[in-house]
């Protein structure tokens, strides 16, 4: 596993300690509850807790009280906020008891239950790309990727689900795409335990292809290149062998 | 003129003028202002078809007056992205003038409001209504200096990073170390790369102080205590 040095002393507030839900009336989300379990931290009881509400250039905090004594505030009121639907929330732990404010812990990028389940890990977005057919963007949660079509396209919705050629052509080179850009913009703090949820997720999928030949060194900085490069040639090859789309595809290019 | 929303085929048409604009600078501007490419903005708002802008700083003011005085508020309006389409639609001759013959057309999102946070920024107007409606016109100043047709390295630099754009007391901070209320201007230096201290620095140093400090409930002047000792000849 990589070594990352902390030299703030912050500390990382498990996400399955806080639960956000939306108050909603008819499709208008309202407000919010936070659900904080904070019970068996050592933070000390006088710490303050915060909750933010944030997309975009909007950011809105709450005070919860105290780790000895979490309230959740009258007004959580969401709607002085322009970008509701997409809002994301962090906690705060601050120590109020020197000159400035220390944030001893923190938790961010938590999505309000309601918007969890089940979840793809390429959502796609179709949008004007001028004369670009597709992109990838890292622009989800916690910057993870998103598949960008070009709406211009007629038909693209139906194309990008079910034309072979499509899934052929695009597919692979946008896994492949994905991954370097996981592997070695990004790089993986941990193969088994990664602490972006995204890579982990991919991680998974890239596994379920290629079960055998997994990089073991994927985490850490002294890799070879030409491995891992040839590791994801090996994943992209193995997942053109399993789609049964190669067939039709075939038959298509044939018929011109 | 009432306020209207290009929809998506006047988007669409929108960015075909621009295109074709780079072949022929004597291409007629299409009328967008019909039912099939744009609708208009409810409750009403007009706006001045004569109206000039020198700097961003007067659109922003001028937009912002526009919109309180129909008690229409800012978290109503900044993601309706046709809206500020249709405005750099309606100023486009300001915001891409033809100078000495010459026209001078950049990246479409400068036109064109994306969606896309990393974009959204570059637009023109969008830009200009989203730093002037948090900041005001005092504090906006440091973005909005520029002339209506151009960006500037203040805005790209913090623009972008919405956490800090959108903290008043940062950039109340950035307004005291690199404004020059004698020139009306930035302070010379400050968007040096090279320079100690300047505007990458500063969010760069921002970005390290938020990890341990809760940057969020701090005023101006604790903000500018705990900046290290490289932005001291900033303050001056």
């Amino acid at each position: 596993m990589k070594r990352r040095f902390n030299y703030t002393g912050r500390k990382t507030i498990p996400k399955d300690k806080i639960s956000i839900t939306l108050n909603k009336e008819g499709n208008n989300t309202k407000s919010f509850q936070a659900d904080l379990k904070f019970e068996r931290s050592n933070f000390p009881n006088n710490a303050v807790v915060y909750v933010e509400a944030y997309h975009k250039t909007e950011n809105k905090r709450y005070n919860f009280g105290t780790i000895w004594n979490i309230i959740q505030p009258i007004n959580t009121s969401l709607s002085d906020l322009a970008y509701i639907e997409d809002l994301k929330f962090r906690v705060l732990v601050v120590d109020e008891t020197s000159v400035h404010g220390r944030i001893i812990a923190h938790a961010d990028k938590i999505k309000p239950v309601s918007s969890r389940g089940k979840k793809s890990i390429l959502p796609v977005r179709f949008c004007d790309l001028g004369q670009q057919i597709w992109r990838v963007v890292y622009s989800g949660d916690e910057d993870s990727p998103v598949l960008e079509l070009n709406e211009n396209i007629p038909g693209i919705h139906i194309i990008a689900k079910n034309d072979p050629q499509f899934t052929m052509l695009v597919y692979p080179a946008v896994i492949r795409e994905i991954l370097k850009h996981m592997v070695f913009i990004e790089r993986i703090d941990s193969i088994s335990d990664p602490s972006t949820e995204w890579h982990k997720d991919w991680l998974d999928f890239v596994r379920k292809i290629l079960p055998n030949d997994f990089p073991e060194n994927l985490d850490e900085d002294d890799f070879d290149n030409d491995d891992i490069l040839h590791w994801i040639d090996k994943v992209i090859e193995e997942f053109c062998n399993n789609r049964n789309e190669w067939s039709e595809y075939v038959m298509q290019v044939g018929e011109g | 003129m009432y306020i209207r929303i290009l929809n998506k085929l006047g988007i669409h048409k929108f960015k075909d003028f621009i295109q074709k604009l780079k072949e022929d600078i004597n291409i007629k501007k299409p009328n967008l202002n019909i039912k099939q490419y744009s609708e208009e903005y409810i409750p009403q708002i007009e706006i001045n078809s004569e109206k000039n802008f020198i700097t961003r700083k007067e659109m922003g003011k001028y937009l912002t007056d526009c919109f309180e005085k129909k008690h229409i508020n800012r978290a109503d309006i900044i993601d309706i992205n046709g809206l500020w389409s249709w405005l750099a639609y309606f100023w486009f001759d300001q915001i891409c003038p033809i100078r000495n013959g010459n026209i001078d057309i950049h990246e479409i999102a400068r036109y064109i409001c994306s969606s896309d946070y990393r974009d959204y920024y570059r637009h023109l107007v969008a830009s200009t209504y989203d730093i002037y409606s948090i900041h005001r016109s005092k504090n906006s100043k440091i973005f909005l200096y520029s002339l209506v047709d151009k960006s500037n390295d203040f805005i790209e630099q913090f623009a972008s990073r919405q956490d800090i754009i959108s903290n008043a007391n940062i950039i109340v901070v950035a307004n005291q170390l690199y404004w020059n209320p004698e020139r009306d201007k930035p302070k010379k230096g400050s968007e040096s790369k090279r320079r100690p201290g300047n505007i990458r620095r500063f969010i760069k140093t921002i970005r390290q102080l938020e990890l341990t400090y809760d940057i969020y409930s701090m005023n101006s002047s604790d903000i500018l205590a705990i900046l290290p000792e490289e932005f001291n000849n900033w303050e001056m």
